[in-house]
């Protein structure tokens, strides 16, 4: 996927710990987990406001788009 | 295992207890059945005329007035006991369900895909019970006298419940299978 999630750059200029920003989103630690390491198929809206909101950044400093990762593309 | 599944630890208590209940009855009822198929087996070596009375229970009209010799009886037993091979199937598919409730597996594909294999077993059994009724009415006669062919029909309201609550079960299987899909999806969103 060409799709890169980039929390754990984020996490580390803000020194937040997975554990500390879990608790403040509302979700389990496992989920940013999964979250940092791209192994998720999506997030929602309100997750990724909340995430936003906890470490004062815009959504484009989390999700970083690399077409050189992009998977085949189903071309009708 | 290809969906989300509560792990061991996980599975409430109380769905285990009630699924490890279910498993048991389910694997009483296939050694029910078993047994009925070795007395089946044992009245056949036996001879005598107490598998003649099994057999036209089973088998029904079509051969209520037959007078079974040894090849008879070994041709009706075969057709009564490929609606209890039939049973015996669905029971183990039983079995196996509850023994992965028991596991956590409850909303997976896995699990509902087994319950419509299940549906589908038990509806089955309807036409193969009538279908063997009508085989054995055919072919007992035929061994017996050879140049007599009767061809007798017959439905019981059981074989009509067999087909509606299998066909229940097939329709709810398929909607928890897709449900489990939908829900395996929703899990992927953070």
């Amino acid at each position: 996927m060409a799709i890169i999630v980039t929390l754990d750059v984020m996490l580390a200029r803000r020194k937040m710990r997975s554990k500390t920003l879990a608790e403040r989103v509302g979700i389990t630690e496992q989920n940013i987990s999964l979250l940092k390491s791209g192994k998720v198929k999506g997030i929602r809206f309100d997750t990724l406001d909340r995430i936003c909101q906890v470490l004062e950044c815009q959504p484009a400093d989390l999700l970083v788009f690399e077409p050189e990762h992009a998977g085949p593309v189903a071309v009708d | 295992m290809n969906s989300y599944a509560l792990t061991d630890s996980a599975a409430p208590d109380r769905i285990r207890k009630l699924a490890a209940i279910a498993q048991g009855a389910a694997l009483a009822g296939f050694a029910l059945l078993v047994l009925v198929l070795l007395y089946m087996a044992y009245l056949l070596a036996a001879g005598g005329d107490d598998l003649d009375l099994l057999l036209r229970e089973n088998l029904g009209q079509g051969i209520a007035t037959v007078e079974f010799t040894r090849p008879a009886r070994i041709v009706g037993c075969f057709f009564a006991a490929i609606p209890i091979c039939v049973g015996l199937y669905a029971l183990w598919c039983t079995a196996r369900l509850f023994a992965g409730y028991r596991r956590g597996e409850i909303m997976t594909e896995t699990g509902a895909q087994r319950l419509s294999t299940i549906g589908w077993t038990v509806l089955a059994l309807g036409p193969v019970s009538v279908l063997s009724a009508t085989l054995a009415a055919l072919l007992v006669p035929l061994v017996l006298y050879s140049d007599s062919l009767v061809v007798s029909v017959g439905f019981e309201d059981t074989d009509v419940f067999a087909v509606v609550f299998g066909l229940l079960l097939v329709v709810v299987g398929r909607i928890l299978s897709e449900a489990a899909r939908i829900s395996e999806e929703h899990r992927s969103f953070v």
